[in-house]
This record gives C-alpha cells, structure tokens and sequence, in this order.
C-alpha cells in the first residue's frame, strides 16, 4: 500500500504552490486574487496541521465532557470511535452543555467547573486553528 | 457602465468630464467600495478622486443602506466630525436594485497592520488617542431629539415610538443570532449569561458608530483624516465605542496597547472625558468588550454560514468562520480577568 504522500503532506503541497506560485505571479495584476490566494495557503497549512491533531483533540474534548456528564456513557465510548462518531456525540453533548448553560446557571461551583471546561477546550482549538494567538499572554 | 457613470457625476460635479480609472478597493467585506477618478473636460491634466460605496449583494444584520449611511454622515458632518462628505447617490448604477454613494476621496491608509506598525506613522499613532477621542465626543454628541428620524425605527426604538434600552435591544439581536446558529456554542452561551447577568445601568442615549476601530479611519503621517464606514450607526450607549476600539482581534497583532493596537487606555479615555464632559464608565466598557467579543466571534460564525449556505463564494469568509474561537476564548478571558 502506499502511503505517502498522504492528505497531511497534501494539503502542505497545495499550501506552498498557492503561496509560493500563484501568489506572486497574481501580485501584479490583482492584488485582490492574490489575496486570496494567501488566504487559501494558509487554510491548506492550517487544516493540515490540524489532521495531526484532530484526533488527540476530540478525545481531549470528550474527555472533559465526560467529567461533566459522568453518566454520559458515549463520552467515553466515543473517544476510540472512527471520526464520524466522535463528531456526532460532540455534538449532542455540546448541545446538551448549551442548552444547561441557557437553563440558568444558579451554582457557582458548576458555573465555575463549565467555564473551566469551555476555556480549556478553546485553548486546545487555537492551538491549531492559529498557533500564533498567546492564550497564555496578560492582555491589558 | 463608465459612460453612466460619467453622466451622473458630471450632474453631481456640475462640470463635464470622463471618468477614467474605477478600481476596486480591498477590504470590503460588507460593501461593494471603488476609487473613481474623473476628468473634467475644461481641465484635463486634473484629476477628481472619489469613493463610490454601493450596496453589497447580502446585507448583514443590523447594517444600513446607503442612503440611510448618508443621512448619519450628514449628522455627523454638522456635528463637527471629520468624515468624508457625500456628493450624492444614485440607484441601480453598478447593479439592479442597488444604490451607490459617492464621497470625497480622503487621503491615507485605512489597512489596520501599517496603522499599528508602519514606522512612516509613529507620530500619527502619538496624536491619534487624542484625535479619535474628540471625534468620539462629536459623534456621541448627537441626539434622537435633535434628529427623530436620523435612523430606522428599530435602532433603539419600537415600531410605538417607544424607547427600548440599547443594552436589552442589542441582547436580544444576540439571542437571535445565537438561536440561528446550526451548531451549539456553548461558550458563547455562557458569555451571554454573564452578560445578561451584568447588564450596565441605563444612561443617555446616544448616536453610536457600530464599528469604531483601527481599519475603519484614515490616517496620514500627520494624523487622523477621517472616520468612515457608518453602517452599523445606531442609537445606543457611549462606552460600547470606547470599548469595541480595544477588542484584541482590532489591535492586529499589538496586544499591549488596548486602544486600537497603538495607545493605553487611560489616555483615550481623559481625552474623551475632557472633549465630551461625560465620564467612561469602566464597568460599562468592561461589559461592552465582552459583548464585542461574543457579537464578533457570532459575526465570525454568520460570516462562515453565509459561505456554507451558498449565498457567498467569498473565500475570506471560511477562513473568518474558522476564528471565532479566537473572540470566544477572548470572552471568556475577560470575564475571569474582570474590570480594570
């Protein structure tokens, strides 16, 4: 079988051909298109980087909807599960945590353990979604 | 479409000529923008630039047509604000149904990088705190008394005529959007809760920008030369200026000056208690920076839906969909971190 290249090095390969060939030979004459034409590399890097990641990323998520739903069997089932299932049980599960948060947050301690969850799963998303955003800075 | 269009500004210039150049200008997401250069017939070596704006094919939520857009400019001109003027609008002109605006050309840059970073505009960025402030105040110094029928009904206003408080009127376009959204976001949920949980107190009404911020002024090496794009105009309260021009995501990379990515914000804000004879309210802007986060990071997500249903083949949407995270995360950030 063969593996390589594989949709990682794929999407790399596209990324550097519209930075690296059609941007500059766009430049010129619109700079509009070459524009977009960055925007679409780094799309194509981004999203390849987050192939790496996906997996470890949605198990993580899981992970942390289970400790809030400990009755929520799928949350743990699903994180060995293909992709296709991981995503739909993130889905009812992101759902059912929108859907107590808009019930009323009337104990702190859960409001504060939610906001713990919400924030930890966004740092995870930014990692890959923008590896340049400092989650960690002091932003006045 | 250059022949119409020379006509019509020959009307508006009240001089005959040629247009010569129609460029588009980057950056307009939410409007169709040109640069037009004509020519008068009588002087042919001169040159009159203008900026033509014309409505986009989609609307976004709460955004103005041009001729609304041009009755705000009118107001704000008179109240002192530097802001290009209107010469005219005229309908169907680029495409059926829509209607352009023409305005004077203002020199300088508008792109939010060179603003925070160009070393061409260190002084610029020394004067701007202060020369935005005073725009502020001009701006905030507008009046539904003085101006009844300035905007829509429904900015801040029911259809009886009845005021309706700018902070429950903007929640529940939030709410809205949020309920529109196919997907849950829980963290957006739990940042509208605090928000509803921390409403400020009602103050004075006033005519509000919409969308104040670094990308949406000129500046020249000698400083401010305009404030522009009033789409998002409404009636509502001062600090959610104050506050929207110190979203982290406005202050393109510069995260150590809150104020627009080039100024702290005790300085902006003593000017704009010094020009406009109102205090900030601190609290007030605190709240109004997380709704600035969690109304972008919605935007972000409208934007990407705009794309995903068909409505749009614009790239930059996706990868402006793709960010909200950024806004929410922001959001959540604040509200732990608390007013300063």
């Amino acid at each position: 079988m063969q593996n390589h290249p594989d949709l990682a090095e794929v999407l790399t390969a596209v990324g550097r051909f519209l930075e690296r060939e059609v941007r500059p030979a766009l430049k010129e004459k619109d700079s509009g298109l070459a524009f977009r034409a960055l925007i679409a590399s780094h799309l194509c890097q981004l999203s390849s980087a987050e192939l790496g990641f996906e997996e470890a990323q949605d198990r993580a998520e899981l992970e942390g909807l289970s400790l809030l739903y400990p009755s929520a069997e799928e949350a743990r089932s699903a994180q060995d599960a293909p992709r296709s299932r991981r995503k739909a049980v993130l889905g009812a599960l992101n759902q059912r945590l929108a859907e107590e948060i808009r019930g009323g947050l009337s104990d702190p301690q859960r409001s504060e353990q939610l906001a713990r969850h919400l924030q930890q799963t966004l740092r995870t998303r930014l990692m890959t979604i923008n590896p340049r955003f400092d989650s960690a800075a002091d932003v006045p | 479409m250059h022949e119409e269009l020379s006509v019509w500004l020959e009307g508006l210039l009240g001089e005959a000529g040629q247009v010569r150049s129609f460029e588009p200008l980057a950056g307009g997401a939410c409007q169709d923008n040109h640069r037009v250069e004509f020519v008068p017939a009588a002087r042919p070596d001169e040159k009159i630039r203008l900026a033509l704006r014309s409505d986009a094919t989609s609307k976004l939520p709460g955004s103005l047509d041009r001729a609304a857009e041009a009755s705000v400019i009118s107001a704000a001109r008179a109240a002192g604000v530097e802001t290009p003027r209107v010469r005219g609008l005229a309908k169907d002109l680029l495409r059926e149904g829509a209607v352009s605006c023409a305005l004077d050309w203002v020199e300088g840059t508008a792109i939010g990088r060179q603003i925070v970073g160009s070393p061409g505009l260190a002084a610029a960025r020394e004067k701007l705190p202060g020369e935005l402030a005073v725009q502020l105040a001009r701006i905030h110094s507008i009046r539904r008394d003085a101006h009844p029928s300035l905007l829509p009904a429904r900015l801040g206003w029911s259809d009886r005529g009845e005021h309706v408080d700018p902070v429950l009127n903007t929640l529940g376009a939030l709410r809205k959007t949020l309920d529109e959204m196919p997907e849950a976001h829980p963290a957006l949920e739990w940042a509208f809760a605090w928000l509803v949980a921390h409403t400020p107190p009602p103050r004075e009404v006033v005519l509000v920008h919409g969308d104040f911020r670094t990308g949406n002024f000129m500046v020249t090496p000698e400083g401010l030369r305009g404030i522009l794009d009033w789409e998002f105009a409404h009636w509502g309260y001062p600090e959610e200026d104050l506050a929207w021009i110190c979203l982290r995501d406005w202050r393109f990379g510069v995260l150590d000056k809150p104020v627009g990515g080039f100024a702290e914000r005790r300085p902006f804000y003593e000017a704009y208690e010094a020009a406009s004879g109102r205090a900030v309210d601190l609290q007030a802007a605190h709240f109004w920076e997380i709704w600035g986060n969690v109304h972008w990071a919605a935007g972000c997500i409208y934007q990407g839906e705009r794309y995903r249903s068909g409505e749009s083949s614009d790239l930059e949407l996706i990868a402006v969909a793709r960010r909200a995270a950024e806004m929410e995360y922001e959001a959540l950030r604040l509200i732990e971190k608390g007013a300063r």
